[in-house]
């Protein structure tokens, strides 16, 4: 692992506070979940990886085991962690992208897409879904408020039988219309949600840390300067909390027919009114399969003048869906969008028809320009829904947290977990929503 | 010392150390080529435990032979003591020496002096030529807690601390392997100055490549099927499931027998389980049944898999 370029990284021998950080912290994880491991082997470990000359994910891991596990029983939960620490590790990449690069770089794609792992089939509809008539006839639309929600009796094989579950209707190309103005069925309660949000990621998107007795992460770098006085054994852990900072943002929203048939208009339009209403700068970009700028009209009261302005905007929604071809044009068209201080929001349910590699680089790319990186997707709402679906699982290892969002509970769960956790620890995957 | 016992390999780089595996016919995957150079790089013993057969030993001795250094080997046992690892005073030499000069202990000289040490492994490892030995401390689990103690001055410092002559380090820290079958648990204190590595037995692929590179005479497809009947029967229940020295074992007795290059039949594979099976209850285990599914796992191994890998 190459020196990093900040002088302070020579006080711990090349090694930046993020990576003792994320070792520290890895270890405290590996002992938590009961795994032994021997006091100073956190220092070990750190020193194990400033040896390695091409730390990609293979000599990581084989360093790491060699230095912090000493039975072969833990090697197995080791191996589970691991992974959780190698995406951390990805994550804070960008705190330090130089010396990190080839960490960050050289992480594994995801899992190769196959047929049988994708999400089961839409609600279809259609040209390619006229022939499904079995499943037509499970299947009961409801229409309230100018929004569908589509729920039929089977959602996939093993599902129990007669257990209603929402699905999405997939739509290959959509049919693109105008935005009209959105009825609004009036207090959707998401307020209070969206002031605890900004609170969180207030303290949250910055890197700035202050010394605190009780704060909530371990500086790693004042632990290592500590222990030389106590030849590298390291006898208490420094802690400091994050300083606030504005909040920045920029909200991906997909468009798409998919999307538009599990949420409600009305909804979304508050939740960006409300966004851009309480951060510092929000940006907001709809997309199917083209990218629209549409932040202009969201400096509004109510949800109708936002519909109204979106109208006049020209703006429009239920079209195709092409996440990746979006993120390329982001990057290409709206570079400014995303840097080291923003957080992105993508509100999309992962469905690509475009190419799966456009997707992953795309989402490499926010995930290692951002500051934070959040998927909201609406149809994470039914508990046995699992991100298999192709783009899902292209974007789920660069992703600091998936969410289900379709209500004002969803909002405030994910405002519930960015307040209470650390960015590492977001989404469903450790904090799984808890069944009514 | 750690430092020192870095310094050697500070430049060692991975592809030249799975070169030197090469140059061996030793078959090691990435993990492993990763967990020795960092217990090159760092100065730090290197812990391998695994079954008994895989490989443990064979890879302190390629270690040796690929960087040219001498192999210390402490074989350990029940009992084992420091005068048995450390060093030992020649006590026979002493009181020769008292009684040719009497009084020669008293004007200035004295019979403990190196003259009538007696250097056992670990001193002989630390007091070594320039370049860094390979002591391998095989099946530490064998020897007893008390031995453990024993090791971890050496093995933290890389010095060894004798009363009547004072402390004795070592000018090139030798490259440590200590093996472990795991028959019991070993201490905390020692595991926590070694770098850990569990070989576990190996795939049919990297045991087909190990048995093509060690017993070279042997016909590929030959190999092959050994392979997958060793694979097969580490299936099975076994007192002492077969590691990869039975199953070059195996291939050396084929060889010999002149069978290198037709297919195993039944007689030949029942005349040569003595090779890869050594407990009489694992032999008896082997019916008939368990007979026709051994040939099977050599058929399915056998010429098609050679051709996928020459592919």
């Amino acid at each position: 692992m190459p020196p990093g370029d900040d002088p302070a990284d020579a006080e711990s021998g090349g090694i930046t506070a993020t990576v003792l950080d994320s070792v520290v912290g890895f270890v405290r994880r590996l002992r938590s979940e009961g795994v032994v491991v021997p006091a100073d082997a956190g220092i070990v470990a750190t020193r194990a990886l400033t040896e390695l000359d091409e730390p990609d994910k293979a000599a990581v891991r084989a360093a790491l085991k060699a230095t912090l596990v000493i039975r072969q029983r833990d090697a197995e939960r080791f191996e589970e962690l691991f992974d959780a620490f190698w995406h951390d590790l990805r994550v804070d990449a960008r705190d330090v992208p130089d010396v990190l690069e080839g960490l960050a770089d050289a992480a594994n794609p995801p899992e190769p897409y196959t047929e049988d792992q994708q999400l089961p089939s839409r609600t279809e509809r259609g040209g390619e879904t006229d022939a499904g008539g079995e499943s037509d006839e499970s299947v009961t639309e409801t229409e309230e408020q100018g929004f569908q929600r589509v729920t039929g009796d089977r959602f996939e094989e093993s599902a129990e039988e007669g257990e209603s579950v929402e699905v999405a209707s997939y739509s290959p190309t959509g049919k693109r219309s105008r935005i009209d103005v959105v009825p609004s069925r009036g207090g959707y309660g998401l307020e209070e949600a969206v002031v605890r949000m900004t609170g969180a990621l207030s303290t949250m998107t910055g890197r700035r840390r202050t010394p605190a007795t009780s704060g909530r992460f371990v500086d790693g770098r004042r632990a290592l300067r500590g222990s030389f006085e106590t030849g590298g054994v390291v006898t208490s852990l420094p802690e400091s909390e994050p300083q606030q900072s504005e909040v920045r943002g920029t909200v991906l929203v997909d468009v798409s027919q998919s999307v538009l048939d599990t949420i409600e208009r009305g909804f979304l339009l508050e939740w960006l009114r409300l966004l851009a209403d309480h951060w510092r700068s929000l940006r907001v970009f709809f997309f199917d399969t083209e990218v629209r700028e549409v932040t202009d009209s969201f400096d509004r009261r109510t949800v109708g003048d936002v519909s109204e302005a979106l109208a006049r905007a020209e703006a429009a929604w239920g079209g195709g869906t092409q996440i990746g071809s979006a993120f390329t044009t982001l990057k290409r068209s709206y570079p400014g969008a995303v840097d080291r201080r923003t957080a992105v929001l993508v509100v999309s349910d992962g469905l690509e028809r475009g190419e799966l590699t456009d997707l992953s680089e795309g989402a490499a790319w926010l995930s290692r320009r951002a500051a934070l990186f959040l998927w909201l997707n609406p149809l994470a709402t039914h508990p046995e829904y699992e991100p298999t679906a192709r783009g899902m699982a292209a974007v789920l290892p660069v992703v600091d947290g998936l969410f289900a969002f379709a209500t004002e509970e969803d909002v405030a769960e994910f405002a519930r977990q960015l307040d209470r956790h650390d960015r590492r620890r977001l989404g469903y995957r450790f904090d799984p929503p808890r069944p009514e | 010392m750690t430092e020192a016992a870095s310094g050697a390999f500070a430049d060692l780089e991975a592809d030249e150390l799975r070169e030197r595996f090469d140059a061996e016919n030793y078959v090691a995957e990435d993990e492993i080529v990763t967990t020795v150079l960092l217990a090159l790089r760092l100065g730090k013993p290197l812990l391998i435990e695994g079954e008994p057969g895989a490989g443990k030993t064979e890879l302190a001795k390629v270690l040796a032979d690929g960087f040219d250094t001498d192999l210390v080997r402490l074989q350990c046992y029940e009992g084992l003591a420091a005068e048995n690892a450390l060093y030992e005073w020649n006590y026979t030499k002493q009181l020769l020496a008292v009684q040719a000069e009497e009084g020669g202990v008293t004007d200035g000289r004295t019979v403990f002096d190196e003259e009538f040490l007696l250097e056992r492994p670990l001193l002989e490892a630390l007091r070594g030529s320039e370049e860094p030995s390979v002591l391998l401390i095989d099946e530490v689990d064998r020897a007893d807690e008390e031995f453990e103690a024993l090791l971890l001055e050496v093995l933290s410092d890389f010095q060894i601390s004798i009363p009547e002559l004072g402390t004795v380090a070592a000018t090139a820290p030798p490259i440590v392997v200590i093996t472990s079958n795991r028959t019991r648990k070993l201490s905390d204190a020692l595991k926590r100055r070694c770098l850990y590595l569990h070989v576990s037995p190996p795939s049919f692929e990297k045991e087909r490549e190990i048995v093509r590179r060690k017993v070279p005479q042997l016909d590929p497809t030959v190999a092959a099927e050994l392979c997958g009947i060793t694979q097969r029967l580490r299936e099975e229940s076994l007192l002492k499931p077969p590691g990869v020295a039975e199953t070059l074992d195996f291939g050396r007795a084929l060889a010999m027998l002149g069978d290198s290059e037709e297919e195993l039949d039944r007689e030949t594979l029942r005349n040569a389980l003595g090779t890869v099976l050594k407990h009489a209850e694992d032999v008896s285990r082997v019916d008939e049944e368990l007979l026709d599914d051994l040939l099977d796992a050599a058929t399915r191994a056998g010429p098609e898999t050679v051709e996928d890998a020459t592919d």
